[in-house]
């Protein structure tokens, strides 16, 4: 199975790599539109949150259909090629972490820019959120992945469901970045964010962590037996 | 290059209510083409989908010599099977271009032949950058065929490749598939509903008809062993007695049978002596025959 | 070569014959090699089993032989061999044939003599 998994991972990488692209070159394109419509005192305090904010939620939107896209066309198509469940499965998972580290790098790419002005209160600041983000992704796409697969088992419902989970996810973050001009609710998220606790933290990765497990167990149940 | 055979035995496959593959029993051996044919919806594609590994069975076993085919990827490593690209679905599959999905192919079959697929890429004349969903029918069934016989894989299946594919165009597949087998000497299993013109191609023809194995037969031996029996009513119901009737034509006097003769029995004996012609069938007749409705 | 099969009789004999007719004819001479079996399947868009089982027929009767590491060959005299076989067969594919149609047809021996003498 060893050359299986290699195999999918390949792909899967590819893959990945397209969507980083992707991702990076959204996340520029939105935070050069913030720079443009804000004074220069607010631009790096803003900027930081906003590269966080920016991050994760296109992180969230590209994980969650990039991920899915993966179920319905790539995976198919791999075991059109004679590759086993298991292994293609399996890459899978360690592809939702790639998929996780990626957002939180682009993220942090992002801060880059403002890193040198903001130095102490950076990690302070970004570190809860970054790790938020990468645990908090994955069960994002343990839903993608079970949505999908019920999609296909039962057809129409579970592609509407697929549509609605996702509009309502694009419509929360549309929500926020119209907020985040304004009300600067976003700031105020991030700067609890950074108030909480190391310890429940790590406790709310684990929940996460735990979430996205579980839900990925059922989605094995559905997938190890399913015809092409 | 394996030399085990890929044999199933009491192969059952239900969905639901309905179960569409009846205790079937066969055996590939390597190095041969094969042709299997049946009606629409006689189970061919389920039954080489679970023969390849890419869709369990319900009861049965099935395996490359005596290792378990489903999930396991030593075997897997030796089989292909490839589809219709569907292009019904939104997405799926037939989103990739085609660039893409071949090179997919490449990462997945380890015995891929590059070279050879550029070779057919160009030999088809298919423009690789175009998403599939975008192709035309016939391109669709070339980026399959390509897949299949660029694979490497010792068996290799296709289901219906020259669906779409214009007289020429299907010319080209035989000559290419005998060219590659003739080098090769993978084994192939074809299915199709265009009969006749790949007779000739096929060393032996496995006949699917609602969910049982017909037959599983040397091609030549199954079309010289049946003949069409024509002349007066009476006459040719002398002649058919003791033979296999599979399929009447009546028109008024006259009436034409297809039969067949048992072991060791001839269809030319049963004549002797009465006024009917004789003619030798042909792998299509013989398919309606035995498949066609009464 | 005649490139055309028929759908009426088994690929496998036709081929023989193909490679018969293209001996009778002198095409094919004697100690001369015969096409192998790729290269016949490729020819004729066939499998090479089918045209290895008519190869065979011939290597069977004698009219061709087999050269180890090099090919098929025509054997000495396949000619007359093909001629005789040929005449033998005459009369069962012809002949019995014309005697049955011209029953169904009322014609009297007599009158199939003359017919016959006519065409000669």
């Amino acid at each position: 199975m060893k050359t299986g998994v290699l195999r999918n991972l390949r792909m899967q990488l590819l893959v990945a790599a397209q969507m980083a692209g992707t991702q990076l070159a959204v996340s520029v394109l939105l935070l050069v539109w913030q720079m443009l419509t804000n004074s220069m005192e607010y631009l790096a305090l803003r900027m930081s949150i906003s590269a966080v904010v920016y991050g994760v939620l296109i992180g969230l939107v590209m994980a969650g259909v990039s991920y899915s896209t993966l179920y319905q066309c790539y995976l198919p198509a791999a075991l059109g090629f004679s590759s086993s469940r298991k292994a293609s499965f399996l890459t899978a998972q360690a592809t939702k972490l790639v998929y996780s580290l990626i957002t939180v790098l682009v993220t942090m790419l992002l801060n880059g820019l403002v890193m040198l002005l903001w130095r102490e209160a950076f990690w302070a600041a970004v570190a809860p959120v970054c790790l938020l983000t990468l645990f908090g992704l994955l069960p994002v796409m343990s839903i993608a992945e079970l949505l999908t697969l019920l999609a296909k088992k039962f057809g129409k419902i579970g592609a509407v469901l697929l549509v609605l989970v996702f509009a309502m996810l694009g419509g929360c973050g549309g929500f926020l970045i119209g907020y985040s001009g304004d009300g600067d609710l976003l700031g105020y998220i991030t700067a609890r964010v950074q108030l909480l606790p190391g310890g429940l933290v790590g406790a709310a990765c684990c929940i996460l962590l735990a979430v996205s497990v579980l839900l990925s167990l059922i989605s094995w149940r559905l997938y190890r037996h399913s015809p092409i | 290059m394996t030399n085990e055979t890929l044999h199933c035995t009491g192969l059952c496959k239900t969905y639901g209510k309905q179960q569409v593959l009846h205790d079937i029993e066969l055996t590939l051996e390597p190095g041969r083409i094969y042709g299997l044919i049946g009606r629409n919806g006689a189970g061919k594609t389920t039954l080489l989908s679970i023969l390849s590994g890419q869709n369990p069975e319900t009861s049965g076993q099935v395996q490359l010599g005596q290792q378990k085919v489903w999930e396991n990827q030593a075997v897997l490593d030796h089989i292909c099977f490839q589809r219709e690209i569907q292009t019904s679905a939104s997405a799926g599959v037939s989103q990739l271009k085609a660039k893409e999905y071949l090179r997919m192919a490449s990462i997945y079959y380890p015995h891929w032949d590059d070279a050879y697929a550029k070779r057919l890429v160009q030999e088809f004349g298919l423009d690789i950058k175009k998403r599939i969903s975008k192709l035309s029918k016939g391109q669709i069934s070339m980026v399959s065929i390509i897949a299949a016989l660029a694979s490497g894989a010792d068996y290799t299946f296709l289901d219906e490749p020259v669906a779409g594919l214009d007289v020429l165009a299907r010319e080209k597949f035989y000559n290419l598939l005998l060219e590659l087998y003739t080098e090769t000497q993978r084994t192939f299993v074809i299915s199709t509903h265009i009969i006749e013109e790949a007779a000739g191609v096929f060393e032996q023809v496995i006949m699917i008809d609602k969910g049982k194995l017909l037959l599983k037969e040397d091609t030549e031996q199954l079309v010289s062993s049946g003949m069409l029996v024509s002349g007066s009513a009476e006459e040719v119901d002398a002649v058919c007695e003791g033979l296999v009737v599979r399929h009447v034509r009546k028109v008024g006097r006259s009436k034409t049978a297809a039969v067949f003769a048992p072991q060791g029995d001839s269809v030319q004996a049963h004549a002797e002596g009465h006024d009917v012609d004789l003619a030798p069938m042909t792998l299509q007749k013989v398919f309606v025959a035995l498949c066609g409705e009464e | 070569m005649n490139l055309n099969l028929n759908q009426e009789r088994s690929i496998y004999l036709q081929i023989g014959e193909a490679i018969e007719n293209d001996i009778l004819r002198g095409i094919l001479q004697e100690e001369e090699r015969v096409p192998s079996t790729n290269e016949l399947a490729k020819l004729y868009s066939i499998n090479p089993a089918t045209a290895a089982k008519g190869v065979n027929l011939l290597v069977d009767a004698g009219i061709l032989y087999k050269k180890r590491g090099i090919g098929m060959f025509v054997s000495q005299g396949a000619k007359q061999q093909i001629q005789a076989k040929r005449r033998d067969e005459f009369y069962q594919s012809y002949v019995v044939r014309l005697a049955a149609e011209a029953k169904s047809l009322s014609i009297t021996k007599q009158e199939l003599i003359e017919m016959i003498e006519k065409a000669l």
